[in-house]
């Protein structure tokens, strides 16, 4: 498996690069513990104490050592572990992640299997004209938008805060609604496009004439033979974006005031609190990574022609 | 470097132009921005959160500064950071992923992982980890944006150099010993430009919105600069008393993202459209692969299809009892149809295999619509085809035939206008409605088509593929219709069914995958098989297996086969009748050993004569058929073959010639023809009195 290699290449990569962007930094995490006013020598002593007056080769050593086995070490100010703290935002930028994948999917699949379906008539056209004219909102633009109209003006959605799943299932969708919507919204646009390209090709191949020719119902040869075979294109695709969004949530997080990743990460550096970044980015791309790495194992595996020649890949 | 040439501008569309437009409006603005009379810094508290007016087109800010003089400006941001972000992805990104695709191996793997280790990192902790190195200017952003789409930049430049590095022209430049830079300048660059520069003009887009995205979360342009992105960060707080703060930058940005997604989106279709033949400075050694193609058609002595099947296709002939259990099954199955849903045939009272032509075609006419007006594709077709005979539709491809074979099929183009009828066991396929068309095909028709690599669905077990016609038809379980597939490969000769059925088509050889396609078309025992060409994909040897096989089946089954092809050999050797068609009509029809020995319509007798024979003798030549067949759209008033034909006369000029009974009939009598007796339209047939 010469692809779980470099895979293995890249999570170093990645976490010696999610390491080194932060130690490299300039400002003192020291000076921020302490404050401006803090003497040479209580600087030294904190600094020894949190190791940072040791080779940069050493430190990386003994934190991915420690986080191999799940230890990202303290909050220099949160006092608390860092897995803690990440797993908390975690919760629900991952939540904002799913929730917006699958409205999307749920969209952009049938939209753009019914587009591919009526190619150059009126609803491929429609589709096409919303779906190009979605893929241009910016999501700040869209997030404040949303706000406007269905918080400030119809009052039907909180516009701000988040209520955990703890406190009940429904409030807490309803304070998801706009959020997901900002990041489903181009997405589903984006989903539909790539479906009806992916599945104009695959409806023009013999195989698909000969199941028209074999007299099968048009939903069957949509979805049993089309888009089965367009989905292989899909799944790589939606994985790639499982990441992005995962990295790309901090507008939405902050514009509706979410506790997730995005912001956290932001908060964090500008605190100059760096264990916290430092785990923050290894989990982001960690999880972009294997995001990436799975879709295309599961590609390789739906897709026999992959499955049964494992050579010509 | 892309070349202008007058045409290469045309036909983009008015949204294209609208888009350049605006864009042009945007550098406009940036540029005259200063000498502009708008002042993005005047303060005039007095005039705080004004409506959009003339004065204030925008409205202004809490502060009174007029929102549009801010967006004005803010321009220059985005199209610097557009133009510059876009400028380093292509300067950075491009030649990797031009290095990666050319070399492959090992350099790919290494180049190809550090880019994906890019990629994974968070976009904003890259932002803010750079503001604190470099500190916040458009620079920075211009960097940011940079060291993100690069990585996307190498993705696509890769994937385009794939995909022209094995052509021909790259690999004998690379024989020929130029050096890896060259090659890669002169072959490689010409032929990825468009994709790579259309990429580029996307990553200006994503460049003008990351900014934007930067801007709104602090990290981007400096507080000094006027940027959109800043402008709809500070509206946000007003959005209850001022939406227009932030909406009207935010329409700003809808615009331009929506023109550089445009501009790239109509290049793209346009560059799609007119794709040139693959560019190369050194004139590619073309010759080569165009000779090649000219292949000597098929030999096939008409004896082969009679013979045996060669022990190796395994049990070919000794599964007559394991079909007829197929059929049976299909037999049962139908029984348990509600009677709505069944065909004709098999209702109370009806005989298995009615009297009469299987299938009847009766002054068939099909035109079709085009942009340019109706063509006439067939023109007045007659034929039939009695059960368990075969009939061989002989033609130059674009004669119609396997547009007639769609017509009988029921799967033209919408505003096709039929004329005439097509009768499948006595009923008018014309008159159903498509859903009634439609269970028709795979239950009573069935195709067979010319290349079963690509006929057969790629991604399904090829047992369910056999499986499935008597699943949508049939109604069978799962379970029953499995079994029944299972004794339906049998039945066409493949060994080990059990094994066979959970393969896929890639894992089949051709002659296999022909035989799972026959099977598939046998699913539901159909009174007619409609094969298209079904070997001329198949190596010469499988040819015959195949043939053989549908020989065995159609007398097993009683079943009707019209068999399209441009193989007169193997026409001769496998149908019962022949017609030879030209540019939509039949201008001869005639037993097969009959119009093999004797052909009277001229045309038949030049495809005749240009087809190579055992018998002749490898001193004869080939004879070329002068010209070319006519566009439909200019079909001649006359005999279409007529401007090609050595015997024409004025005539064959003025009128067409109808499909009559041979007037000389020099032949033994024709009793084996279908009935029909011999049948030319021609004016002056070989064989009459030829002055």
């Amino acid at each position: 498996m010469r692809r779980a290699g470099s895979l293995v290449v890249v999570l170093f990569l990645v976490s010696m690069g999610s390491f080194l962007l932060t130690s490299l930094l300039p400002g003192d995490p020291a000076v921020a513990i302490l404050g401006p006013a803090a003497t040479p020598q209580s600087l030294a002593v904190v600094r020894h104490s949190l190791a940072l007056d040791r080779p940069i080769p050493t430190q990386y050593a003994t934190w991915i050592g420690r986080a191999a086995t799940g230890n990202l070490g303290r909050s220099y100010q949160l006092e608390e572990q860092v897995t803690t703290v990440l797993a908390r935002t975690l919760v629900v930028t991952v939540e904002l992640v799913i929730l917006a994948e699958l409205l999307a999917l749920l969209i952009g699949v049938p939209v753009g299997v019914w587009a591919a379906q009526r190619a150059n008539q009126r609803f491929d056209k429609i589709a096409s004209a919303v779906s190009f004219g979605a893929l241009a909102l910016p999501q700040f633009a869209l997030a404040i938008a949303l706000v406007l109209v269905f918080g400030v003006r119809l009052h039907w959605f909180p516009t701000i805060g988040f209520v955990h799943i703890s406190d009940g299932l429904g409030a807490n969708l309803r304070s998801m609604v706009l959020p997901t919507l900002t990041l489903a919204i181009p997405l589903a646009a984006f989903y539909t496009r790539v479906v009806r390209t992916d599945m104009v090709v695959t409806l023009r191949q013999p195989h698909i004439e000969l199941a028209r020719a074999m007299g099968y119902p048009t939903r069957r040869i949509l979805v049993r033979h089309a888009l089965r075979q367009s989905s292989l294109t899909l799944i790589t695709v939606a994985g790639l974006q499982i990441g992005a969004l995962l990295g790309g949530s901090l507008i939405v997080e902050s514009i509706f005031a979410l506790p997730g990743m995005g912001r956290l990460m932001i908060q964090r550096i500008g605190a100059r609190d760096y264990t916290v970044v430092q785990g923050g980015v290894l989990v982001i791309a960690t999880t972009y990574v294997l995001a990436n790495f799975g879709a295309d194992l599961l590609h390789s595996v739906l897709d026999p022609r992959l499955r049964h020649d494992p050579v010509s890949r | 470097m892309v070349s202008a040439g007058p045409k290469r501008w045309s036909g983009l569309g008015a949204s294209f132009w609208l888009a350049a437009g605006w864009l042009s409006l945007l550098v406009f603005a940036a540029m005259t921005a200063s000498w502009l009379p708008l002042d993005p810094n005047g303060f005039d508290p007095r005039n705080g959160l004004l409506a959009p007016t003339f004065r204030h087109p925008f409205g202004t800010t809490k502060v009174g500064e007029d929102i549009f003089a801010i967006a004005v400006h803010g321009s220059r941001v985005a199209l610097i950071v557009g133009l510059c972000s876009a400028l380093v992805a292509l300067l950075v990104g491009a030649p990797l992923g031009l290095i990666a695709g050319y070399f492959r191996g090992r350099v790919d793997t290494v180049i190809t992982t550090l880019l994906d280790a890019v990629v994974a990192f968070p976009t904003f902790v890259l932002a803010s980890a750079l503001v604190l190195f470099v500190g916040q200017s458009v620079l920075t952003v211009v960097l940011v944006v940079g060291v993100v789409t690069a990585p996307l930049m190498a993705r696509v430049t890769r994937t385009a150099t794939r995909t022209v590095v094995d052509r021909d022209f790259v690999l004998a430049s690379r024989m020929a010993g130029a050096r890896h830079a060259r090659v890669m300048w002169q072959e490689l660059r010409p032929n990825i430009v468009v994709p790579v520069l259309t990429y580029a003009i996307l990553i200006s887009g994503v460049a003008i919105l990351a900014e934007g995205a930067l801007s709104f979360v602090g990290l981007g342009a400096p507080s000094d600069k006027a940027s959109w992105g800043r402008l709809i960060a500070g509206g946000r707080e007003e959005l209850q008393r001022a939406w227009w703060w932030s909406m009207c930058p935010s329409a700003l940005f809808f615009l331009t993202i929506l023109s550089v997604n445009l501009i790239n989106d109509r290049l793209q279709a346009r560059w799609l459209l007119g794709r040139p033949l693959p560019k190369s400075k050194a004139q590619a050694p073309r010759g080569v692969a165009v000779s090649a193609r000219v292949s000597a058609p098929a030999v096939v002595s008409p004896e082969v299809p009679h013979a045996r099947p060669p022990s190796d296709s395994g049990p070919g002939g000794d599964s007559t009892g394991v079909g007829l259990g197929a059929m049976a099954h299909v037999a049962a199955a139908r029984a348990m149809l509600p009677v709505g849903r069944r065909s004709p045939d098999s209702g109370p009272g009806a005989m298995p295999f009615p009297p009469g032509p299987r299938l009847r075609i009766e002054a068939l006419t099909v035109t079709l619509t085009t942009p340019v007006g109706p063509v006439r594709i067939l023109d007045g077709i007659d034929l039939s085809i009695e059960p368990g005979r075969v009939l061989a539709l002989v033609g130059e491809s674009g004669a119609g035939k396997t547009m007639l074979a769609r017509t009988i099929l029921g799967m033209l183009p919408d505003g096709t206008e039929v004329g005439g009828r097509v009768l499948l066991d006595g009923t008018d396929l014309a008159a159903l409605d498509p859903q009634g068309r439609r269970r028709k095909r795979g239950r009573e028709m069935a195709v067979v088509l010319q290349d079963p690599q690509t006929a057969l669905d790629p991604v399904m077990a090829v047992g369910w593929q056999i499986a499935e016609p008597a699943r949508v038809h049939l109604g069978l379980a799962r379970a029953l219709a499995r079994e029944h597939a299972l004794a339906l490969m049998a039945s066409v000769g493949i060994a080990e069914p059990e094994r066979r059925f959970r393969q896929y088509p890639h894992q089949l050889s051709g002659g296999l995958r022909q035989r799972v396609a026959i099977a598939l078309a046998l699913s539901c025992g159909p009174q007619l098989l409609i094969a298209d060409e079904p070997t001329s994909a198949l190596d010469v040897t499988v040819q015959a297996q195949i043939l053989a096989l549908l020989d065995r089946l159609r007398r097993d089954r009683h079943m009707a086969v019209l068999l399209i092809t441009h193989d007169l050999a193997m026409a001769a050797s496998f149908a019962d009748e022949i017609a030879v068609m030209y540019s939509g009509r039949i201008v001869e029809r005639a037993a097969a050993n009959d119009l093999f020995a004797r052909p009277k319509m001229r045309y038949t007798q030049a495809l005749l004569a240009s087809a190579p024979s055992l018998a002749a003798g490898s001193h004869q030549r080939l004879l070329a058929i002068p010209g070319q067949p006519p566009n439909p759209y200019f079909r001649p008033s006359g005999c279409a073959f007529a401007p090609r034909c050595g015997f024409a006369t004025a005539q064959c000029i003025e009128s067409a010639p109808p499909l009559v009974v041979d007037p000389c009939r020099a032949g033994p009598s024709s009793a084996d023809t279908g009935g029909g007796g011999r049948l030319v339209a021609c004016w002056h047939p070989a064989g009459a009195i030829d002055s």
